[in-house]
């Protein structure tokens, strides 16, 4: 339940944009990571490239319980334990979330998972837990959900799938206060209880204190460096309230 | 719950294009003459009156020129097609009764036991067919009539003589008068005033495996208030040693009935497949068409309705996927002919590789037809570069009075976005794309029964991987 990130450099080619350069990053099982930068400091791209999303130019170490990833496919890293959420997940027609979320628990833990009978009630469970109707389960992929309900059928799937690792990319932007604590809430819960190791990406100081990360870092002249709550209350990088 | 779930089957090439000997004892000559449509009648006994429609048919056929629209059919060579062949002499009682070569046929095609007993013919004694005996006792006794539409001819003469041909007669296209001159099986269907008949009518439990010709031919007959669901054929694949398929299909919604007939072709590669399916429906009747299109090489089917009485309604719920080197021409024609009558068609298709998919479609809307509703949704996903999809819709309203026609038509790609987000959670490309794919002919799968439901997402599954990679 580790993320260890080694000198790794990312950049976007098309864009001839450099985001990192030689960085590194070391969650540990069942500790929180908060990730704060400007806008367009690349923290989505970097979020995007540790699932091997085709587009980025990677160098460098991501090793997930030990086992390394660059150079592995999405499926294949995503079935070694990492979740990350999409900021604008796709529109997919005529497959439900049920369907999808049966499916994806299945690719990743084969028949060795929960019965049928067992992963249903989990998934239940889940959506009552982000606070979603259980008829959400039968809508087809995020077609006509609106932002909230995309940010929470995200954290959905991870209460789910409980990956080894989760990064989460601005989850909490555009929830009403209830719902960004009780998100908070189950974030500190799949750390503590499941121990996941969590990379939180946010513009939010409430969201981030609710969160009671282990440490933040600042996105910042392609490194990753270690910040405190004060510093970046004063630096203007984030949001009072939403 | 999972209907999207697909199975991991990797095969390189079509999976079902092995052949065995043929196993026959009546054969006619290769190619078509008077004297071979002679000969089939002879060989089954027909009354005149039905030779004579099949000769008209023939001379019909030989004067009318090949269709100038649709696909190309050029390859097709009328002279080198057997037109009629005998399988066996007589039923086989039991599977150990079957040659070795069909039985292992089946074994390689990998099909359930029930689906090979029907394909070979078997009158096995499964307890499917308990329960089918049992059915048709219970059908007989409500007077409903379901059988191969030889006995059909045979035992219900009057009755096939007053409907057979007059909805689709020869004069219709080409292979409508190919048909009618050497049709051979094909379901016959009875279903009497106010009779619901609960259990769909498969072709796939007959007993009889008559129907699975080259030149199949059905008739059903709903009479008033009555009820029917027909399900035709099967999402196996059929293996074909011919290279044209031309059914014909005449179904009478007689007022106040509902028909529905399910379909889901899935022929082998080699197979031109060139279908005649048309409903008439009287006042208040409903007709449905579940049309699917997986195989064949090139198909042309436009299964079509003919509004014909007040309150009438049509729908026609379609999916077609074209792969490698294969055509799906296919699309309906609705005939509104009186007031207040309503259409919904449905349409999806899918193409890969360098597959063509054409939605051709006629709504005409006749002067007496007011208050007439219709609707056309068509859907077109392209999975690659190469693939291609047209839609080709026609109006013709010669009524404009209250009638309402919405008309639209999508074409998508499928994103790499969709394929990346699937992927994050662990599904494979293939997984992916299919879930996808399963996902967008979805409204077509849910208006199957659930175990073919099942199998078209497999099935699907198997085509799209059967070149990836």
């Amino acid at each position: 339940m580790s993320l260890v990130i080694k000198k790794y450099s990312l950049g976007i080619a098309e864009l001839g944009k450099q985001i990192l350069d030689y960085a590194d990053l070391d969650i540990g099982p069942g500790k929180i990571v908060v990730l704060v930068g400007e806008n367009g400091s690349g923290k989505s791209s970097f979020a995007m490239s540790l699932l091997g999303i085709p587009g980025y130019e990677r160098s460098g170490s991501v090793k997930i319980d030990g086992k390394e990833t660059v150079g592995l496919e999405i499926d294949e890293i995503a079935r070694l334990g990492l979740f990350v959420s999409f900021q604008s997940p796709p529109e997919i027609e005529g497959v439900t979330l049920f369907d999808f979320l049966n499916a994806s628990y299945r690719s990743i833990y084969g028949s060795g998972g929960l019965s049928s009978f067992k992963l249903r009630k989990k998934i239940i469970d889940a959506v009552e837990r982000v606070g979603l109707n259980v008829s959400f389960l039968e809508r087809p992929i995020n077609q006509g959900f609106s932002g909230g309900e995309r940010r929470k059928s995200e954290v959905l799937q991870m209460l789910v799938l409980e990956p080894k690792v989760a990064v989460l990319d601005e989850v909490d932007s555009g929830l009403d206060i209830r719902s960004t604590i009780n998100v908070a809430n189950l974030l500190r819960e799949t750390a503590s209880h499941k121990k996941c190791a969590l990379l939180v990406i946010s513009h939010s100081i409430e969201f981030i204190r609710k969160l009671h990360p282990d440490k933040i870092f600042q996105l910042k002249n392609k490194k990753f460096i270690e910040v405190t709550l004060e510093e970046i209350e004063s630096s203007g990088l984030i949001q009072e309230s939403n | 719950m999972s209907k999207n779930g697909s199975e991991k089957i990797i095969i390189s090439e079509y999976k079902y294009g092995f052949k065995k000997p043929e196993e026959y004892v009546f054969k006619t000559d290769v190619g078509l003459n008077e004297d071979v449509i002679r000969q089939i009648s002879s060989m089954k006994n027909e009354p005149k009156w039905m030779l004579d429609f099949r000769i008209k048919a023939y001379r019909i056929f030989v004067n009318k020129p090949m269709p100038t629209w649709g696909v190309d059919l050029s390859e097709i060579d009328f002279n080198n097609i057997v037109y009629y062949l005998k399988p066996t002499d007589t039923q086989k009682k039991t599977w150990d009764e079957l040659p070795e070569s069909i039985k292992d046929t089946y074994d390689k095609l990998g099909i359930p036991e029930a689906e090979r007993n029907f394909l070979a013919g078997v009158t096995a004694q499964y307890e499917s067919e308990v329960v089918y005996h049992s059915l048709i006792k219970e059908l007989e006794e409500k007077g409903v009539v379901f059988t191969d539409m030889d006995t059909g001819l045979r035992e219900y003469e009057d009755l096939v003589k007053k409907y057979f041909g007059t909805l689709v007669p020869p004069t219709d296209n080409k292979f409508a008068a190919l048909n009618s001159a050497v049709w051979s099986g094909g379901s016959f269907i009875y279903v009497p005033k106010g009779v619901r008949v609960a259990i769909p009518l498969q072709a796939y439990f007959r007993i009889n495996a008559k129907n699975m010709g080259q030149f199949e031919r059905t008739l059903i007959i709903a009479d008033e208030g009555s009820f029917v669901h027909y399900i035709e054929g099967c999402t196996a694949p059929v293996y074909s040693t011919y290279s044209l398929h031309s059914a014909v299909v005449e179904i009478f919604c007689l007022p106040g009935s509902r028909v529905r007939y399910t379909t889901v072709q899935n022929w082998a590669p080699n197979v031109y497949n060139l279908v005649t399916k048309r409903a008439v429906a009287y006042e208040n009747a409903i007709m449905e068409w579940i049309d699917g299109n997986i195989g064949s090489k090139k198909t042309m089917k436009y299964p079509s309705i003919l509004l014909k009485g007040k309150n009438a309604k049509g729908i026609v719920v379609s999916a077609a996927y074209a792969g490698k080197n294969q055509e799906q021409d296919t699309g309906t024609k609705i005939f509104h002919l009186a007031p207040n009558t309503s259409s919904e068609i449905t349409s999806k298709s899918v193409s890969q590789y360098n597959g063509k998919t054409t939605y051709r479609g006629i709504i005409s809307i006749a002067p007496n037809a007011y208050n007439s509703k219709v609707s056309v949704k068509c859907d077109a996903l392209l999975l690659d570069e190469e693939s291609q999809t047209g839609t080709i819709p026609v109006n013709i309203v010669s009524n404009q009075e209250n009638v309402e026609i919405a008309h639209e038509a999508t074409v998508s790609r499928m994103k790499e976005i969709q394929l990346h987000y699937l992927r994050s959670r662990g599904l494979s490309e293939e997984e992916a794309s299919s879930m996808i794919v399963n996902g967008f002919i979805d409204v077509f799968t849910k208006e199957l029964p659930m175990e073919y439901a099942v199998e078209l997402n497999r099935l699907i599954a198997l085509n799209m991987e059967g070149s990836v990679g």
